[in-house]
């Protein structure tokens, strides 16, 4: 079995959460001959080296304005000239969102996107489990095995493998640039997002509609900066302006699986809970006892959440 | 100009997951009793940034299209009372189980009986399936180039200057037209639909296309990811919660449970 991995690292160093694609490889499969090649775009060349893979290709990005119209042509070229793969395989991120839906539909492939879970294999077909309908319920989706299959995973939803302990061979490519130009990034604004980047805390404090103003989120990043977490907000929260765009967690926001989640004033819509139900411990203060958030809690608090979270830091305060 | 905006009828996603139930002979989520279908949230983003951009420029028409089986005439003219110009499905039977291919195929048909337009607008995804997929297809499909997830959008002279979001920030790009936008919740909440809107609506005709007129036979609608079984997954989470005489209280106890649990 031949697999594809197609890798963007829109960091300049290395994207971990790409190496969850090689724990879902081994899910595919139990074939001992299974050879995996992987095409990675932009990164750092010593990690790069490191995937745990057969065959290494690479290819160097200008930049942030890297065009995906580039991208697609080099893939392109390098689907005509290399061998034929069973499966093509992405991780959810900006550039994979874009790409794995049109080369399954450039090369008439089959298309299965958000993937948690491979559900089982046999010889015609092979059957995956993806959430659907805002994450509040699950889709068995059946394939069969006579074509290439083009995948894309679900962030969070398989453990990452670990990089190799030596570095081996890489073969560079160059960035095929198409000339036709129908489209030019001029310029990319990175926004950053308040406090610690929110996909690598180990703590994430969170506030929702309930908090109920600007102010109010003041207490949020104030018990954030306390435990060293950070920032994170439904979207409610950041509809109203209350914090920047690049705070929010959920179906389209960040995904994260920190060891402790509290949520402040958050209902638990599924759109919400699909960025952080991977969360060790998720803690839940909201006024409602009936919020679905608790659903999904280790622990709840029926309270005022901006109360409580007043009491909150002023107890950890006193214990530290 | 002429743009067109593809709009799909969902479920209500903003009710809560408890109270929906699944069609299990047809595989779909279904709305709650009592409580109609909606056109899909990001989609009426998309009509609201299609309607912005063609009050910016000179005689722009703005037409609505869809795809489905029994669609609700009310739910899908909402566009219009909002101030599109009209109204062009395929609400054909046979559509009752198509999939992304089968919806993109169709779309794309009607596009090009239509058209052409010089921007096709859609929502990024679907609150029902979240495949985020149609878009792309369409792109291949009428090879135009797409961009996914735009903010804004401005004319200048033949191209245009659009702001795409990504996961932290935004990018400036300068585009060719036609071109296929897909939006999101960034564009602002879409506008209310006015009294003239409503009454404007309820008076438009739906131009409505077979699939047979469309020259699309069944089995080009062939199904190549098939949906088997769809569930609402079992929640086995138990929640302990911290009972206490005042806010305080509850805190000190919320401290000692998460100290006892290695968390802090």
């Amino acid at each position: 079995m031949n697999v594809l991995s197609i890798i963007f690292n829109e960091r300049e160093k290395f994207d971990d959460s790409s190496l969850e694609i090689f724990t879902f490889i081994k899910s595919l499969d139990n074939d001992k001959d299974m050879n995996v090649t992987s095409l990675s775009f932009g990164g750092d060349k010593k990690y790069i080296s490191k995937l745990p893979v057969d065959n290494n290709f690479y290819v160097e990005l200008s930049g942030e304005n890297t065009n995906q119209i580039d991208v697609l042509k080099t893939i392109d070229f390098f689907l005509l000239n290399d061998k034929r793969y069973d499966f093509i395989i992405f991780q959810k991120d900006d550039m994979s969102n874009y790409i794995a839906p049109i080369i399954s539909y450039r090369k008439n492939y089959p298309y299965i996107p958000d993937i948690k879970q491979t559900y089982s294999n046999n010889s015609d077909n092979i059957k995956f489990i993806r959430p659907v309908h805002g994450e509040s319920a699950e889709g068995i989706y059946s394939v069969e095995k006579n074509n290439p299959i083009v995948l894309k995973i679900r962030k969070n939803s398989f453990k990452k493998e670990f990089l190799l302990s030596i570095e081996k061979d890489i073969t560079e490519l160059l960035l095929d640039i198409d000339i036709s130009q129908s489209f030019t990034i001029i310029e990319t604004y990175k926004t950053k997002s308040e406090g610690l980047q929110l996909d690598e805390a180990e703590i994430v404090v969170s506030g929702g509609r309930g908090v109920g103003s600007k102010q109010g989120f003041e207490n949020i990043k104030n018990l954030a900066t306390l435990l060293n977490g950070a920032i994170g907000a439904s979207r409610a929260a950041v509809e109203a302006e209350w914090i920047e765009p690049s705070n929010l967690v959920g179906l389209t926001g960040k995904w994260i699986s920190p060891n402790l989640y509290l949520t402040f004033g958050i209902s638990g819509a599924s759109q919400h809970l699909a960025g952080c139900s991977n969360s060790k411990i998720i803690v839940s203060v909201n006024t409602d006892p009936d919020a679905s958030i608790f659903k999904y809690s280790k622990f709840g608090i029926v309270e005022d959440c901006n109360k409580f979270i007043i009491d909150l830091i002023e107890e950890i305060k006193k214990t530290s | 100009m002429k743009i067109c905006v593809c709009i799909k009828e969902v479920p209500d996603s903003d009710v809560p997951s408890d109270k929906l139930r699944i069609d299990s002979n047809n595989l779909k989520v279904l709305p709650i009793e009592n409580i109609s279908s909606i056109v899909n949230g990001f989609d009426l983003n998309a009509v609201e940034l299609a309607l912005k951009f063609s009050e910016s420029v000179e005689n722009c028409t703005v037409s609505i299209i869809s795809v489905g089986t029994n669609l609700s005439s009310d739910v899908i003219k909402k566009p219009i009372a909002m101030g599109a110009d009209e109204i062009i499905t395929c609400d054909d039977k046979k559509n009752i189980n198509i999939d992304v291919h089968g919806t993109a195929l169709i779309l794309s048909k009607l596009i090009k009986k239509t058209g052409p337009y010089d921007i096709i607008f859609s929502g990024r995804h679907a609150s029902d399936f979240d495949m985020a997929t149609v878009p792309f297809a369409l792109s291949e499909m009428l090879s135009i180039p797409i961009l996914n997830i735009v903010k804004t959008i401005k004319k200048k002279g033949e191209k245009i200057i659009l702001e795409r979001i990504i996961t932290d920030g935004y990018q400036l790009i300068e585009s060719k037209l036609p071109l296929i936008i897909t939006a999101g919740n960034q564009v602002g909440d879409p506008r209310y639909p006015t009294l003239r809107g409503i009454m404007i609506a309820s008076k438009k005709q739906i131009v409505n296309y077979t699939l047979d007129q469309l020259e699309i036979a069944s089995e080009d609608l062939e199904i190549k990811v098939k949906l088997e079984n769809l569930y609402f997954p079992e929640n086995e989470n138990k929640v302990e919660m911290i009972e206490g005489s005042d806010s305080k209280e509850k805190a000190i106890k919320l401290i000692y449970k998460l100290k006892e649990s290695g968390i802090i």
